[in-house]
């Protein structure tokens, strides 16, 4: 069994009692932030201010007791085999030094080491893991007898070949060059924004299913907190839901 | 509400330019707070860096003003229009001050702003011709915007008469009614009980990959959502939890940002409670908080132990963890499961992890990021994405669970209202259009 989150003193938050305190302040933040509805008021700063304060102080805790204090301790004991663990504190010191105008340029040296293996971790990884498994994937045959012939053979078909075009046409979109010259070069230029054109909506498309799916997403949300009011904390109350 | 300083008609708050004349509100736009000297937009009631009540501070400012000036609530000279019966509150703090009478004086003016012996340098410099001065109409319109600033009042000169417009009312009242659609949509569906019951048709194979594993298996389970999205994330983390723990899968979870340890173990402790055999250490560990993104997914696929030296919840060494034993390289897991709220922790997993190793990856996400992720399912780098209220209704251990399908239900509802919001509002706009051509 998972031992409860407060330990030691802090078990006292662990108790049907300070659970129950917890689901009411819970709800109550919750009707603050929906207050909102009504217009800017007092309460709905409060909980949003809440949010962001409680939020920082967690992930600051969670960063001292999962990652820095473990390592830190690791290193007391045995300084030599992992001094690597020192050198690291060190540049992290070294980065806090941004905040001191005079010792900023102490700052440079681990920043240029986070933002330079980030970014080459970061392009590494969109270059093999995304650029080419999508650049192979839209190159796929087009023919029906490839996907087993038959009615889901011509579908797929035709799914590979929408695909190919809105592929072309959303690229066509982003395409900017001075006006061409020549027969040749009206030609190219009128082909670029026939499926330009076309590349803007299959974009606006995207951008649609992009929209529906933060209405989901936002209406779940929503919904949930409707639910924790009726089902946990009218229950305390003495309601029962649905 | 911003009064119009060009001629008097009442604009809703946040209006860049005057609903009536056109004029620009633009020095309306914000309110200075007067406790610390925050600009906060127009349509704030409290100020956002120290919560002090701005209506209240610009009334009591404007009634002190007037107390100095020694004219409370004059009322106008005769000849220039009725007195209003009250004064609404300009939302910004004006200091009037007399119009420059010429260009020497306005360059004195902006001594202040200007720096030091600049306004005299631009004076003096040849062949600089001076600006023209104000006309005579723009005088007596700056003149008229200071007297509405000073004295608080607006009217003076009659608004521009204008059709009245019916989209305004419709989409404010609409506002309130759409958020009570919205609550009906909610909750509505858990009365309807004969409607909930029965499983919808599966959306993914995921629940079938996750049942054909078994005890001798283990799973990585990585924690990406904010508590902001626990609504929607933290009942699929449970039902993935619970399928695993069903069939007694061994799961190892990190966290791939710091509130994701605290959503992690409330999971845990749902499933443990319903299945008290899936024991901490023995079938399933918390590891904890694994930061720096790429780099940070990089010090994973050197090895599990060497990145976690313990795990989040006992803080014992990962090495003595039952759970772990085994798993000492990533390669070692059967699979990877992500909960994630945002496109790029899967991208990430995706890219550093899935293309090294090829490990199947399972990504439940949020509704709003499923579409720029569809093309990595398609490419088979996902290899099943479960999403949306569908996605947890087919993971849920309880497929007619009341709550769950009355999730997918509401959310008919809720595009049905969608629907019919979008045709009334078109077809009224559609109307008003005809009616003013």
């Amino acid at each position: 069994m998972m031992p409860a989150l407060p330990a030691g003193p802090f078990a006292i938050f662990a108790t049907p009692g300070a659970q129950a305190v917890g689901i009411w302040v819970a709800a109550l933040l919750t009707l603050a932030v929906l207050s909102y509805l009504l217009g800017d008021n007092l309460l709905f700063r409060v909980a949003e201010y809440l949010l962001v304060g409680i939020a920082a102080g967690y992930a600051v805790a969670v960063a001292w007791r999962n990652v820095l204090w473990p390592r830190l301790l690791a290193f007391w004991q045995d300084p030599m085999n992992l001094w690597y663990y020192g050198l690291f504190f060190l540049l992290g010191l070294m980065l806090l030094a941004r905040g001191v105008r005079r010792l900023s340029p102490l700052g440079n040296v681990p920043l240029a080491i986070l933002v330079g293996t980030g970014a080459g971790f970061a392009l590494g990884g969109a270059f093999l893991g995304t650029l080419l498994p999508q650049v192979r994937d839209t190159i796929a045959p087009v023919t029906p007898q490839h996907y087993g012939g038959g009615l889901s053979g011509w579908a797929r078909a035709i799914d590979v070949i929408l695909l190919i075009l809105g592929t072309v046409a959303a690229l066509s979109f982003f395409t900017y060059c001075r006006e061409a010259s020549g027969k040749g070069g009206r030609l190219s230029q009128g082909f670029l924004q026939f499926w330009g054109s076309a590349g803007r909506k299959v974009i606006m498309v995207a951008f649609g299913a992009l929209l529906a799916g933060a209405a989901v997403t936002f209406f779940t949300l929503f919904q949930s907190r409707l639910f924790f009011l009726i089902y946990d904390w009218l229950s305390l109350l003495g309601i029962k839901g649905p | 509400m911003i009064v119009c300083p060009a001629c008097g008609h009442h604009n809703a708050e946040g209006r860049a330019r005057c609903e009536a004349c056109g004029a620009s509100l633009e020095h309306f736009v914000y309110r200075v707070c007067p406790a610390c000297g925050a600009l906060n937009a127009a349509d704030r009631t409290f100020c956002l860096r120290c919560l002090t009540n701005l209506l209240q501070a610009e009334k009591e400012d404007i009634a002190q003003g007037q107390a100095i000036a020694g004219e409370p609530s004059a009322p106008p000279p005769a000849g220039e229009g009725a007195p209003l019966p009250e004064a609404p509150q300009p939302p910004t703090r004006l200091t009037p001050s007399p119009l420059p009478a010429t260009w020497e004086e306005t360059l004195s003016a902006l001594a202040d702003l200007l720096p030091a012996g600049a306004a005299k340098a631009l004076a003096g410099r040849k062949g600089m011709a001076p600006p023209a001065l104000p006309s005579e109409e723009e005088r007596a319109e700056a003149a008229l915007f200071q007297r509405v600033a000073r004295e608080g009042t607006a009217g003076r000169v009659p608004p521009i008469s204008q059709p009245p417009l019916a989209m305004p009312d419709i989409l404010v009242r609409g506002r309130v009614l759409f958020a009570l659609l919205l609550i009906v949509a909610a909750l509505v569906p858990l009365w309807l009980a004969p409607w909930g019951e029965g499983r919808l048709a599966p959306i993914s194979g995921a629940r079938e990959w996750l049942e054909a594993l078994g005890p001798q298996d283990a799973v990585l389970v990585v924690f990406a959502y904010s508590p902001a999205y626990a609504g929607e994330m933290q009942p699929l983390a449970e039902a993935f939890l619970h399928i695993l723990a069903e069939r007694s899968i061994r799961s190892i979870a990190v966290a791939s940002q710091p509130a994701g340890v605290g959503l992690a173990r409330e999971a845990y402790r749902a499933v443990e409670e319903a299945l008290p055999a899936y024991a901490y250490g023995e079938r399933y560990a918390i590891l904890g908080y694994l930061p720096g993104q790429e780099a940070g997914l990089n010090a994973l696929l050197q090895g599990v132990e060497q990145t976690f030296g313990q795990d989040a919840v006992l803080q014992r060494p990962t090495a003595e963890l039952p759970a772990l034993q085994g798993l000492g390289q990533i390669a070692a897991f059967r699979g990877i499961l992500i909960v994630s709220d945002e496109d790029a922790p899967v991208r990430q997993w995706v890219e550093q992890v899935h293309a090294r190793t090829g490990l199947p990856l399972i990504a439940g996400v949020a509704a709003r990021v499923a579409p720029l992720l569809a093309p990595y399912q398609r490419a088979g780098q996902i290899r099943y994405l479960v999403t949306g209220p569908n996605g947890l209704i087919e993971m849920a251990p309880h497929g007619a669970d009341r709550r769950l399908v009355a999730r997918a239900h509401g959310l008919v509802i809720y595009f049905a209202i969608w629907c019919a919001v979008a045709v009334v509002t078109n077809v009224l706009y559609w109307r008003e259009r005809r009616r003013e051509e």
